[in-house]
């Protein structure tokens, strides 16, 4: 009797702390739906009715649709280029010795440590100079810097994976005379795609959050969802019904990797968990 | 490019990678500005402009841009809006980054900022034609001076400050049947309003809505002159008259303000002394653009309107006046068509097209008073200096601009929660040394 | 088909050296790209920090001529700014509530959701859903919630049911004024020191998108309790708290500490969702080291601060690194 009493409790506190947990985002979509003059009043006393997608529409129309082209653009470009460099790196680290392994492996831990400013204030000089300031090129500059400061963390995620492969294999492919590249591309790389598949799901959704990045080295019309977003955020004009609109489309994507790849999501941070 | 055969070729090749990406960046990003114009004769081609207007100050501006294009067929003008706090940083990045406009709204703090660094269009040629017509003045031309001792930047919008705006009816409330002459006649009728509610609403939460507070109140108390010492840094904070100054506004913000002042924000401002919540407002000229967003209702003139806030004192009240220059980029890869776009921002034609819509006060000196739409606008444009022995302070905050500017804002929001004059003027002596050498 | 000895003595010598050229082979991209776009803008922010210049005018390392020397006054000049301190002051905020908030609440959902075996699923992707969430649209989302005017916020239309409405409370040094969360929620003062409790409402959201990473790493830890100190733990007739108490927290410590470290870390780099929310505002009250340090950077020209924007930037940097290293370097070595 008292266990059952003690379970129902439990279930309703679970579910007491779910509901106020997704409050907040209930009440940015509800205003996100709702006509203007209905949300002033509260939306939890809005004629339902009224509901409607014209401010998604609107804000759409209005610049976000770009950005949302800018946030993809740089999303799957970086996290590309991060994992044709990153596997190659990981695998090296995890099952090859040499020399200043450990020197290597301190410098990359260090990106996941120090702030980005670190890097930021000489970039846009640094940009100007390689060429990467202009048109299309800002796409390139900031995936590598993306790259860059995400090695410690690609490293740290990927070479996991590749040391929980079986000596075996390795051993084995080594002995049929396979060069070290084709057994990583053969062998190595097909068993850690689960891995590479949660961690391309991190890396898409940390690139397409990120804001200072994107508020310091992309111009206006490169520039990525969060930022547009921030500054739909200006203080000037009542325009709530734009800005939840255009913070709900923001978050779409990794929400709905998240619903849809939950399994590899979860997986791959308790990955990083489990290590830790 | 010939790559040595060595044992490193990996790492050779990467390098060597990275190397060509250079060269051929340079390339594509010389070739990319589309038509380009030439250095005389008739303006064609696209420029970009850099604005922070939105809402139906947007439309306004857009109203005015697509007036230049009919005027110049054959140009294109791309305008980006960028959030109006963040301007100065928007473009100075856009600066540093090598990717800055063609022109841009700007103020007289960054002119001078951009300007120092060699940045900005020289435009004493065009002032020199309008002076000459007789369409500007020489203090006008003062407020558009860059720091390499040329005006960088022409005069685009003009606006007034230091207007008490109130609605007929909450004047007949109070039972003013004439506008106040005297500060004490002011006082007496914030009294009469404090009874049912505090005198003004005030949006301090956007950090500049104070600093339009103290431009007025700076001018009147302190006078002309000393207000453009301390705006050129040639006096302090902590001179007499300005201590007096900060004082007598610390005392309107206690009896006066609204209790929730640093809650709200400029729009909820204007709704509040419109819709009544609160008797009065102090805004600028272009409110009254603003009002109808509020209650749709009310006509310009006829339904709710302003005085000037009246001379301290016996002293000589002076006019305090702000707006938004516009500047061109030296690099600019079209100058002819940026030239000419800034010319007609600078025009009777080109500012009338903004004034007939309201809320706006052309700087340019003949643009007919029948343009403007209702009486408000009217009257607040009769306020416009329109010689140099009238006497006018520019936004205090606006021409000194940079982290002074910030500062400034930052230490007003402390006064208005702490209402302790002596902290905002040792707070502003620290960050101000201008005056100290 | 050689001989075992000899294969074993000559090539593997000669194995090693060429695995080890593999090695950087592999590494070589990422190692290239690293370098391009880490090291060197990290080399460049710790020399341009011993000189002056601003945005406008950039250090280049390859204009000598141009260099404005400062020494080591952008150093003495940055430890002993009002901005600085103030700027610290509110992260050092941000270091103690962040963690502790963060620890405690997913530690409690995660042992209450691992009591609750059925269903817990539908629990942790409730928790889990903010993290996917850019902090951008964290700061937006929550602006609605935080709204002052008791029409449109939740938590001001909350204290209007109750009858509250802004009210104001001291109780000893804590002032506390309700309704105004993002202007002024109140300040405590402690020794001299004003802190202002903005900072806590804006830790709060960020707080609510990151149990969902506390919550992960808990039930990981949990699985991995020794089965048999459970059930030893079960023979002695322990309740379920004691058994908590004495066998699930302290195997838990490992995550434990992997929580606060990444917590901690994430306290002392946090830019985004302050930009968002108040923009360090009202006045300075929320302004923290990340932010300042972009202001002095991108916001101040006139008086060329990049020399000082990059002397913090080391100086955080700097006490990072110390403070951090020993434990990631645990955690990561075990490869």
């Amino acid at each position: 009797m008292r266990s059952q009493w003690r379970t129902l409790a439990l279930y309703a506190v679970l579910t007491l702390v779910s509901i106020v947990w997704i409050v907040p985002v209930l009440g940015a979509a509800a205003i996100a739906i709702l006509p203007l003059d209905q949300s002033t009043k509260g939306w939890w006393r809005a004629d339902a009715s009224t509901a409607t997608l014209a401010n998604f529409r609107r804000v759409w129309e209005g610049g976000l649709s770009g950005y949302a082209l800018n946030s993809l653009i740089i999303a799957v470009l970086s996290v590309l280029i991060t994992l044709a460099v990153g596997t190659l790196a990981a695998y090296a680290i995890a099952r090859m010795r040499f020399r200043f392994r450990t020197i290597v492996q301190v410098m990359l831990l260090t990106t996941m440590i120090v702030p980005v400013q670190i890097i930021l204030i000489p970039l846009i000089p640094w940009f100007r100079t390689l060429g990467l300031n202009s048109g299309s090129w800002q796409y390139l500059g900031i995936a590598l810097v993306h790259t860059a400061f995400g090695a410690g963390w690609a490293i740290f995620m990927l070479s996991s994976f590749f040391e929980a492969i079986p000596n075996e294999l390795i051993e084995a492919a080594k002995l049929d005379g396979a060069s070290s590249l084709k057994t990583f591309t053969t062998i190595a790389l097909p068993l850690a795609i689960p891995g590479i598949v949660s961690f391309v799901i991190i890396d898409f959704v940390f690139v397409w959050n990120d804001l200072l990045m994107g508020l310091t080295l992309l111009d206006a019309d490169h520039r990525p969802m969060t930022v547009g977003l921030a500054n739909l955020n200006a203080p000037q004009l009542n325009q709530d019904d734009l800005i939840s609109a255009g913070s709900i489309l923001a978050i779409l994507p990794p929400l709905l990797l998240f619903a849809l790849l939950n399994r590899y999501y979860v997986r791959g941070l308790f990955a990083g968990a489990v290590k830790g | 490019m010939t790559i040595r055969k060595t044992t490193h070729v990996g790492r050779l090749s990467a390098v060597a990678a990275a190397l060509c990406v250079v060269p051929l960046a340079a390339a594509c990003s010389g070739s990319n500005s589309g038509a380009e114009g030439s250095g005389t004769g008739k303006p064609s081609g696209d420029i970009r402009v850099v604005s922070n207007w939105t809402g139906v100050e947007g439309e306004a501006f857009q109203a005015v841009v697509d007036g230049f294009k009919s005027k110049y067929p054959g140009t294109s003008v791309k305008v980006e809006v960028v959030p109006f706090d963040q301007t100065q940083t928007q473009l100075s990045q856009q600066f540093a980054s090598g990717n800055a406009p063609d022109a841009a709204v700007a103020l007289p703090g960054m002119v001078r900022q951009f300007s120092q660094q060699g940045l900005l269009m020289n435009l004493d040629e065009q002032w020199k034609t309008w002076i000459d017509k007789g369409e500007y003045n020489q203090s006008l031309k003062a407020i558009a001076m860059g720091a390499d001792g040329h005006a960088d930047a022409v005069y685009f919008k003009g606006n007034v400050n230091g207007l008490i705006w109130s609605t007929k009816a909450t004047q007949t409330k109070l039972g003013l049947t004439k506008a106040p002459t005297t500060w004490a006649g002011f006082t007496a009728a914030l009294d009469k309003a404090n009874a049912s509610s505090k005198a003004f609403a005030v949006g301090a939460k956007d950090v500049w809505v104070p600093t339009q507070w103290v431009d007025p109140v700076m001018l009147n108390v302190a006078g002309v002159e000393k207000f453009q010492q301390l705006q050129q840094g040639k006096i302090g904070w902590d001179d007499p008259k300005v201590v007096e100054a900060m004082t007598v506004l610390t005392g309107l913000i206690e009896k006066y303000w609204s209790g929730d002042a640093m809650d709200t924000g400029f729009n909820d401002e204007v709704c509040g002394w419109v819709s009544g919540k609160h008797a009065f407002g102090n805004n600028g000229a272009f409110v009254n653009g603003v009002v109808p967003s509020c209650d749709k209702n009310l006509k310009s003139g006829t339904d709710y309107n302003f005085f000037p806030l009246p001379a301290y004192d016996g002293h000589k009240s002076a006019q305090s006046v702000s707006g938004d220059l516009f500047v061109g980029n030296k690099q600019s890869k079209n100058p002819a068509t940026t030239k000419a776009f800034l010319a007609y921002l600078g025009s009777v034609e080109g500012q009338s097209i903004w004034a007939k819509k309201g809320g706006y006060v052309a700087p340019n000196m003949k643009v007919p008073t029948d343009v403007y739409p209702s009486a408000n606008d009217k009257k607040a444009a009769g306020l416009w200096p329109k010689d140099a022995s009238a006497a006018a302070g520019y936004d205090l905050d606006d021409w000194i601009g940079g982290e002074i500017q910030v500062k400034y804002r930052q230490a007003l929001q402390n006064l208005i929660r702490n209402k302790d004059v002596a902290a905002f003027t040792q707070a502003m002596v620290a960050a101000d040394t201008r005056s100290k050498g | 088909m050689m001989p075992s000895r000899a294969r074993t003595a000559s090539a593997k010598s000669r194995g090693r050296g060429s695995e080890s050229r593999l090695a950087y082979l592999f590494l070589a991209p990422m190692l290239a790209i690293f370098v391009g776009f880490y090291v060197w803008p990290a080399l460049a922010t710790l020399s341009s920090s011993f000189f002056t210049w601003g945005m406008l005018n950039p250090w280049r390392v390859d204009r000598p001529d141009l260099w404005v020397s400062a020494g080591v006054s952008n150093y003495t000049t940055t430890l002993t700014s009002a901005d600085f301190w103030n700027a610290g002051l509110n992260t050092a905020v941000w270091l103690f509530v962040f963690p502790v908030l963060v620890v405690t609440i997913s530690l409690a959902l995660s042992l209450l959701m691992w009591e609750a075996k059925r269903g817990a699923g539908f629990f942790r992707s409730a928790i889990i859903v903010p993290m996917t969430i850019s902090l951008a649209a964290v700061g937006v989302i929550w602006g609605f919630v935080y709204n002052p005017n008791p029409d449109k916020g939740l938590l001001n239309a909350g204290l209007r049911l109750i009858g509250v409405g802004n009210a104001d409370l001291t109780l000893g040094p804590l002032e506390l004024h309700l309704g105004r969360w993002l202007s002024n929620p109140g300040v405590l003062h402690i020794g001299g020191l004003d802190v202002r409790l903005t900072n806590i409402m804006i830790i709060i959201p960020a707080v609510w998108a990151f149990v969902g990473f506390g919550v992960i790493t808990f039930t990981a830890g949990l699985t991995s309790v020794p089965a048999e100190l459970l059930e030893a733990a079960r023979v002695d007739g322990a309740s379920r708290w004691q058994t908590i108490r004495h066998v699930t927290l302290p195997s838990l410590r490992p995550s434990v500490i992997v929580v606060v470290v990444i917590s901690v870390i994430f306290a002392l780099r946090t830019f985004d969702i302050v930009f968002v929310t108040t923009g360090g505002g009202p006045a300075q009250d929320t302004e923290v080291l990340g932010l300042l340090l972009w202001q002095q950077a991108f916001q101040f020209l006139d008086s060329p601060r990049a020399g000082q924007a990059a002397a913090i930037a080391i100086i955080m940097s700097v006490v990072l690194i110390a403070g951090a290293m020993p434990f990631l370097r645990k955690n990561g070595a075990s490869s």
